[in-house]
């Protein structure tokens, strides 16, 4: 039954236009109009015919995930958010929605690990936060009412409290110096949820301290100094601490994770530029922001000066792809005499925004999710452009 | 309601504005309006094409799906172009002290009426 009839208007519009294209991506839309109007057969029914024509278009398998998912079909439902987000790791809706739905099929486990993945790109998500507490909640509830009906429910709230136990021990032993025991934790922690970013950051952490305390054996505890990883506070992770390690656990098909180069022996004021690899702190604040999922540094000859991307495609050819959209529409403007260089270019696209900025002889990019507005994101962006002046 | 007619009420509303146009994406012009003679979209539709064409590569590699809006600046204006169906886009400019977010709200209103009109 439809439940709103303001619906149907789309639904026709939407059906004509795929009738006189059935190829068109259109069938999305209607799917989603159909499913909003509680029509989810004919929801379901027009993402699967549509999907024949585009088994690849992800926007289409989110609708109908959801649809089967109102119909109750769960098992259906993660078959298709578990494609998106096998094909986007980085897509958080589907996790989300994974997430949910593992929860609503008292899979607690499985749905603790997707709300996991989801702070894990975005530590703020608030809602996240919330569905995660209840998995645990929920997990323990079933663990107390039924002690062996749930083993997958108990087996997660136990390895969350025993995490959280050794978790604690670990970064007790860091801050004692102990660095050794620690990493044995860390390492012991990792077996059990391989898939724990921060964990990963912080054995990273204690491993280059290793590497660096035997390297440089005159002064194997140095102090710690302001503004540097050793300097940082233990018990706050942050969200480029995360991001850091994906760097290392998000997959890329073709080529390693850092693109980063070193900058040209010719550029100007290589004093003053920031070398190659080493963070820059308003970047990595600029990335903190809420609904920023990404920020490149690159200059106009395309080297990359930071990277903290994680897109599925190869930095060297974003890189390249920015050139490109800079040159050609710098030529374009100057054809249209709108002035000689382009500044900002702006794109908005169905899963989020891009800006490149120029700033100087360097190009901000910046990737941004729907949750930030342009006006967000200039005000973000204008720290990391008066450092960069 | 002709384009024309929509495009003029767009332009109208919103301070700073130069000119609009409804261009296909193969960068020919439906129609345009001016409100400084140095605007002529017609001239430049094939570089608005281009532009749009980029911009949907740039979309694409870094994983945002269809492009729904461009937004550019220069040292002497700003453009922003909407996509409207599949095969036409609608663009305004405005002078660098232009109502950016004025504009981009007229645009997103003229959209559905377009659309229509397409149909």
């Amino acid at each position: 039954m439809a439940k709103d009839d303001s619906g149907f208007a789309e639904i026709e519009e939407y059906s004509k236009k795929l009738n006189s294209n059935p190829e068109s991506l259109v069938f999305v839309p209607l799917a989603e109009s159909y499913r909003k109007s509680g029509m989810l057969d004919e929801a379901i029914e027009t993402c699967l015919k549509g999907l024949q024509i585009h088994p690849s278009y992800m926007s289409a398998r989110m609708v109908l995930g959801r649809a089967y998912m109102e119909k109750k079909m769960y098992e259906e439902a993660a078959t298709e958010f578990k494609k998106v987000a096998s094909a986007d790791v980085n897509n958080i809706m589907a996790h989300s929605l994974l997430g949910q739905n593992y929860l609503l099929q008292t899979k607690y486990a499985d749905a603790i690990k997707e709300f996991q993945k989801v702070l894990a790109l975005n530590p703020d998500d608030g809602n996240a936060q919330q569905m995660l507490t209840k998995a645990l909640e929920l997990a323990k509830q079933s663990n107390g009412a039924k002690p062996e009906a749930g083993p997958s429910a108990k087996s997660a709230a136990d390895a969350e409290r025993d995490k959280k136990q050794n978790l604690t021990r670990a970064e007790e032993l860091s801050r004692q110096g102990d660095v050794e025991n620690a990493v044995k934790l860390y390492q012991l922690i990792l077996e059990a949820d391989p898939e724990n970013l921060v964990v990963r950051q912080r054995l990273k952490d204690l491993e280059v301290k290793k590497a660096k305390a035997s390297t440089e054996r005159k002064a194997p505890e140095r102090p710690r100094t302001e503004g540097g990883m050793s300097g940082r506070d233990n018990d706050k992770i942050t969200s480029d601490d995360i991001l850091s390690v994906m760097k290392d656990t998000v997959p890329r098909p073709s080529a390693p994770p850092a693109q980063v180069r070193q900058a040209p022996a010719a550029a100007p004021k290589a004093d003053a530029a920031p070398v190659a690899g080493e963070p820059i702190p308003a970047l990595a604040k600029l990335q903190q922001t809420e609904g920023i999922m990404g920020t490149l540094l690159m200059d106009l000859q395309g080297t990359v000066i930071s990277s903290a991307l994680q897109t599925k495609t190869d930095v060297k050819e974003l890189v390249s792809t920015v050139s490109l959209i800079f040159t050609k529409t710098e030529k374009s403007v100057q054809v249209m005499h709108y002035g000689q260089q382009v500044n900002q270019i702006l794109i908005t696209g169905e899963h989020g925004q891009i800006i490149f900025s120029k700033i100087g002889s360097k190009i901000l990019v910046v990737l941004a999710n729907d949750n930030i507005n342009l006006g967000k994101m200039r005000l973000a962006m204008s720290e990391v452009v008066k450092v960069l002046r | 309601m002709d384009f024309k007619a929509i495009l003029n009420e767009m332009v109208s509303n919103v301070d700073g504005a130069i000119g609009a146009g409804l261009v296909g994406t193969d960068g020919i012009v439906i129609d345009q309006v001016s409100l400084k003679g140095s605007f002529n979209i017609s001239d430049v539709g094939a570089e608005y094409a281009t532009i749009i064409k980029n911009a949907k590569k740039a979309s694409e590699s870094f994983g945002l799906g269809k492009t729904s809006e461009i937004l550019i600046s220069t040292e002497r204006a700003m453009m922003i172009m909407n996509t409207v169906s599949t095969q036409y886009f609608l663009a305004i400019a405005l002078e660098l002290d232009g109502n950016l977010g004025r504009g981009r709200l007229e645009v997103k209103k003229a959209i559905p009426k377009i659309e229509k009109e397409l149909t």
